[in-house]
């Protein structure tokens, strides 16, 4: 199988570069580069060797500090902190003594260039950030501060067996291989075991009577031989593989993939090491493999909590985890390694021994056996992992024969009407073998029911009695003759349980397959509904009702701002009362912290995980290409999320990260078209605004020096026209700058814009009162369908818009003509059932506007050519800028010309302008008292108000009509 | 028409708070003309120190002094005072209306503005002093034109004739007429109306104002009682 290369493969320079230069990229970007000081035991030096090291980087001019240096160090030794700023140490009080941790957030805080944090393996104390250093480590690296760092060979994760197998020493203390695989550089600090030895044997290592202790122990030169062979090994291996990472894997040189079961089994972790250990060495990948029962029991408590361990520890050492579903794990990895590339299957030697089916029976076939059967082409490796077959667990097997209420009714039943059927055949004189059959028949039927095997274990031994009790002479006694009745008895029993058990399988693995298709059936619902979704929160809501689906469990989503500030949570609750949790709880102080951890250093944490553990939720950041956009809090109920959960949660969260990234890349191109229209439509202001100032300045301000000099010699009435011009001109720059309050308004984008729902009739009746002073020469009317209409508006730039519109008409229609403001709802779209709009239109019957000028009105800066003798007045923003606004509201703007019937003169065409508005539907909670007085406010609801609309336009802008008549302007 | 308010306005002093010199004495004059009596302040504190030692009947006060925010000043004069107020500033957003009349101002006037708008909020203002002195508007029967409220009987008449109202209808008028020639915002409007100022239930506010002025207005497309000012309140008129 495995390809031969006809030459020896060396690394492709070109290749070589690339990854270096990748590496490099991404460590100058923003993450730290770990420095490791290797040793192969206690005292050959790895802290002196880092210490020194800090020294020349001081001496280079970096900024070093020490996170923490283990007190027990040796003398000379900590003589070399001299001169190097040392970090307080964080101490945890615990069990009345206190304990000394590393303080990752005051490290965090003086962020140096360079930390030394000794002892990579050590386990922190409760209560602190992370459950290990290298937690802590790696946060400093995310931080982009560099790491020494010192790690004996003993604590590398896939090392562990081999060093308690060999020294009989079990190291609790393990670090990952990666770390060690992925520092940027390893010092392997060596020395030789003699040395050693006599270094221990002076009490330089550890007191004087310890060290015997560990003489005997650990310390022996055997046991030291072969750590250092094991740490050279490593170290060397190590370079292999980085070397190889710059080689890349050709197409046709695939490495070969490992596939090992993850299962409870004691045994199991060392299995899980030994393939992560295969596969490195084979370059390949390594697949996990759960193999899910399908039956409804749940694994026992205990049994649950090892499977979770044995399937972190594959994760951290680079497995990628997948589940299966099916009750012969053998079948199961079969079929999975035949539909994959996997090329060697590791087993357990526990594993591989397979239960007896009863304690009579001979021995089963192995799953390495099983394997070969099923023409599995993989290799087998069989890896003694020196425990016991796991027990039986008790409680699967108990629950297969716990009667429960239908097979009982089932077996009763059954029994029962084969019985009075038998009867009733005997009656008619049929022979007793039929009668039989009819049990058989019965008992058959009654197996395709029922619920476990103990409804066989009931049933075939009582028809066989009531068979015999009722049927087989001597009558009614359970006394019989002859050698028939034990073979019936076990022709009856053996069938019934191969019935029962079959269907009973048949029915668990459809019940689980349809498990899984609901998941998978969620998975895909939700990528459709996040195409749907509109909007950032529409996205995160839509993802956290998903989850919910998915796992029944309240939700909590913190959304992250480009910046990376966490924003406010949004609680989505399961309504699930097993939770057992109170919504204030979730969103604590504490769990917030604990989001924002995870936004900043983009990993998960919380309950479950290694960091911050005491929190309430598992936290999963949101990420999108560029960092975390939101961070999703998941409340974990007693049990943990099995694996094939836990995939389709972090696709669900990727596939909601990029939704939301995709959202803010349209958010951003339209604020940056926005911007640009803005922009452009300042600089256009500022140019034209200068002509429109200059125009009634000049005219009021020549006005006014007239009237200084030459007041005498002006007749009342020519004074009186020199009044009203500078009147109207002040009126005019009045309106001007109305419009100019609302560019600046609009500058600040849709931000400023606050919608509230209006009535649109006082607005537009609140409009009306701010009109040109000519307005008043013309018809003007308003219908509105019906006064409690509303919409959403900022209601001050809606009156704006009317205003505009209505002065536009007057500007360009000659004096007398009919202008009509009306507002009616109308249906959004073909949708039914979608919120509707509120349409506000304003027409007026002049000589209209050719087809073919129309799209040109609401540009900026279009003046009409028919214009009357107000022409120097149309600086054409106001068109432009009713787009605008009825825009930002999301409502469209366009022109007509008036419907022929409502036309006043064949040849004046008029013009008919309208706009819409989201309209709000509302509910009044006052009984049906508001629906009555609609409904007769509709009976009068087009007003009429023409000559008076008309007579109070007339007293001039924003006039508060309190009296009869306004004060002297005009008389 | 202006000879006849003239006598009447003299037994009003205006207090006007406003630090541009060609915007208060084109105040003052105006108000001259009219016949009332003026007081003028440059900055917030010779406003406090005239408010408190000479005891004007109006204030009309410009939010933007050199040395104090209006806001603030509205609420120390409220503290001690109902002395209406008439805000004018050159801010324009709602915000600042909606909080000076939150603070206690009585009505609001925005710049530029015409010298009649001002004489007629004045007008409401001291109409609304004239009516305190009459009969305190916290007395049992409120009258106004043709509008009778019987606030112990919880009825309404117009010209005579009983309006039957809702009893949040009857909650908004009662509200509105013990505050007449008050802006009223919203928000206040829905705290004590509703309990609460829920922007929820603005469109409530909006419906329930229109039917009562369907009931209370002679034409209700020209309210003469209850006044409109949109994106602030409301406001009832004195007839």
């Amino acid at each position: 199988m495995e390809p031969t290369p006809t030459e020896p493969l060396r690394p492709n320079p070109d290749n070589l570069l690339q990854a270096i230069a990748g590496a490099e990229a991404c460590e100058r970007g923003h993450r730290g580069r770990l420095k490791i000081f290797f040793g192969y035991a206690a005292g050959v030096g790895k802290t002196y060797a880092m210490l020194e090291a800090a020294h020349v980087a001081q001496e280079h001019g970096r900024d070093v500090v020490v996170g923490y240096i283990e007190p027990h160090t040796r003398p000379d030794t900590l003589a070399l902190l001299d001169g190097l700023e040392q970090l307080p140490v964080r101490e945890i009080p615990y069990k009345g003594i206190t304990l000394r941790e590393f303080d990752v957030d005051a490290a965090l805080a003086r962020k140096p260039d360079l930390i030394l944090v000794d002892e990579l393996a050590h386990t922190n104390a409760n209560g602190s950030r992370h459950a290990k250093r290298y937690h802590d480590v790696e946060e400093l690296l995310y931080a982009g501060i560099d790491v020494f760092t010192t790690v004996n060979v003993q604590h590398l994760e896939s090392l562990n067996d081999k060093v308690s197998a060999t020294t009989e020493v079990v190291v609790q203390e393990r670090v990952p291989d990666r770390i060690f695989d992925y520092a940027s550089s390893v010092e392997l600090v060596d020395l030789d075991p003699d040395d050693l030895i006599e270094r221990l044997e002076s009490g330089k290592i550890y007191r004087p009577d310890r060290a015997e202790t560990a003489l005997s122990h650990f310390f022996s030169a055997k046991n030291l031989a072969y750590l250092r062979e094991l740490a050279l090994r490593r170290t060397a291996d190590r370079l292999n593989r980085n070397l190889e990472r710059g080689l890349g894997r050709a197409a046709g040189d695939a490495g070969d993939d490992v596939l090992v079961q993850v299962s409870p089994s004691p045994g199991n972790a060392t299995t899980i090491r030994a393939a992560a250990r295969m596969a490195a060495a084979y370059r390949g990948t390594l697949t996990a493999l759960i193999v899910e029962p399908t039956s409804e029991n749940k694994l026992a408590e205990d049994d649950a909590r090892a499977l979770h361990a044995n399937v972190e520890l594959a994760e951290e050492l680079g497995a990628h985890v997948v589940t299966v579903y099916g009750d012969d794990a053998a079948l199961q990895i079969a079929q999975y390694a035949l539909s994959g590339t996997i090329s060697k299957i590791v087993i357990g030697s526990s594993e591989n021994r397979r239960k007896r089916a009863l304690p009579f029976l001979p021995a089963r076939e192995t799953v390495a056996e099983r394997l070969a059967d099923l023409s599995c082409t993989a290799d087998v490796v069989v890896i003694a992992d020196r425990h016991e077959a796991r027990p039986t667990s008790g409680p699967r097997l108990a629950s297969r024969f716990k009667p429960t209420r239908v097979d009982l009714a089932a077996a009763f039943l059954v029994l029962l009407g084969a019985t009075v059927l038998g009867l009733a055949f005997h009656e008619i004189g049929l022979a007793s073998s039929t009668i039989l059959a009819i049990y058989l028949v019965a008992v058959l039927l009654g197996a395709l029911k029922a619920d476990t095997l103990v409804y066989s274990v009931i049933a075939s031994p009582l028809a066989v009695v009531l068979f015999n009790f009722f049927f087989v002479a001597p009558r009614f006694t359970l006394s019989a003759y002859g050698i028939n009745y034990p073979f019936t008895f076990a022709f009856l029993l053996v069938t019934s349980i191969v019935v029962s058990s079959l269907t009973i399988r048949t029915r668990r693995e459809s019940a689980a397959n349809a498990r899984k298709a609901y998941r998978t059936e969620v998975l895909l619902e939700t990528e459709h509904r996040l195409q749907e979704a509109d909007g950032v929160d529409s996205i995160l809501s839509t993802t956290a009702e998903q989850v919910i689906k998915l796992l029944r469990t309240t939700v909590v989503i913190y959304q992250v701002a480009p910046g990376g500030k966490l924003l406010d949570p949004s609680l989505f609750s399961s309504g699930n009362p097993d939770e057992n949790v109170t919504m204030t709880d979730l969103v604590s102080e504490g769990e917030t912290a604990v989001a924002a951890w995870v936004a900043s250093n983009n990993k998960r944490a919380g309950t479950g995980t290694d960091t911050l553990m005491d929190a309430r939720c598992l936290y999963l950041p949101i990420r999108g290409k560029g960092g975390v956009v939101g961070v999703a809090g998941i409340v974990v109920t007693d049990e943990d999320l099995d694996a094939f959960e836990k995939n389709l949660l972090l696709v669900m969260l990727d596939e909601c990260g990029q939704a939301v990234e995709r959202e803010r890349s349209t958010e951003d191109a339209h604020r940056i078209r926005m911007q640009a229209e803005q922009e452009s439509l300042r600089a256009n202001l500022l140019r034209s605004i200068s002509h429109d100032l200059r125009t009634p300045l000049t005219s009021i301000s020549g006005d006014a020096s007239i009237l200084l000099s030459s007041a005498d010699a002006l007749s009342d009435e020519k004074k009186r026209a020199i009044y009203t011009d500078i009147y109207e001109d002040a009126l005019w720059l009045v309106n001007l700058v109305e419009n100019l309050l609302v560019v600046t308004r609009l500058d600040n984008g849709t931000v400023s814009l606050k919608t509230e729902p209006e009535l649109v009739e006082d607005v537009i009746r609140e409009a009306l009162h701010h009109l040109n002073r000519k307005a008043a020469l013309h018809d003007l009317r308003v219908q509105v369908e019906d006064p409690l209409i509303m919409a959403q508006m900022d209601g001050r730039l809606i009156m704006q818009v009317v205003i505009n519109l209505v002065n536009n008409a007057v500007t360009y229609t000659p004096e007398g003509s009919r202008i009509t403001v009306s507002a009616r709802r109308v249906p959004r779209g073909k949708r039914r059932g979608a919120p509707g709009l509120v349409a506000v239109s304003v027409a007026d019957d002049g000589p209209g506007i050719a087809p073919s000028e129309r799209p040109e009105i609401f540009t900026m800066f279009y003046q009409g050519k028919n214009v009357g003798g107000d022409a120097r007045r149309g600086m054409g923003l106001g068109l432009a800028l009713c787009k605008s606004i009825v825009e930002m509201h999301g409502g469209t703007i366009g022109v007509d010309a008036l419907p022929e019937a409502e036309r006043t003169d064949p040849d004046r065409p008029g013009t008919v302008i309208t706009f819409t508005l989201p309209a709000v539907e509302y509910t009044v909670d006052e009984g049906t008292q508001a629906e009555k007085d609609g409904e007769a406010a509709r009976g009068n609801a087009a007003s009429e108000g023409n000559a008076s609309a008309a007579a109070k336009a007339q007293k001039g802008p924003a006039a508060i009509d309190d009296e009869g008549s306004p004060h002297g302007e005009r008389d | 028409m202006a000879n006849a308010t003239e006598g009447n306005n003299a037994a009003y002093t205006v207090l006007i708070v406003e630090d541009d010199n060609a915007v208060k004495s084109l105040i003052a004059t105006a108000l001259k003309v009219q016949g009332y009596r003026l007081l003028e302040a440059g900055t917030g504190a010779a406003a406090l120190l005239e408010a408190t030692t000479k005891n004007p009947d109006v204030v009309i006060l410009d939010l933007g002094l050199p040395d104090a925010d209006g806001v603030d000043l509205i609420r120390q004069v409220r503290t001690w005072s109902r002395t209406p107020i008439i805000v004018v500033s050159a801010r324009t957003e709602d915000a600042d209306k909606v909080a000076a009349l939150d603070a206690g101002a009585d009505d609001y006037l925005v710049k530029p503005f015409s010298v009649e708008e001002l004489l007629a909020r004045l007008r409401v203002a001291t109409r609304r002093l004239a009516a305190d002195a009459r009969d305190d508007e916290d007395g049992p029967v409120y009258e106004n034109g043709d509008l009778r409220i019987d606030y112990a009987a919880r009825t309404a008449t117009l010209a005579g004739e009983e309006v039957h109202l809702t009893p949040i209808e009857y909650k908004l008028l009662a509200l509105l007429a013990r505050n007449t020639g008050k802006v009223l915002t919203h928000n206040t409007i829905l705290k004590e109306v509703w309990g609460n100022a829920l922007a929820s239930d603005l469109p409530s506010l909006r419906v329930f104002m229109a039917t009562l002025r369907k009931k209370i207005e002679p034409d209700p497309a020209h309210p003469a009682y209850i006044q409109t000012h949109v994106g602030i309140g409301y406001r009832m008129l004195r007839k």
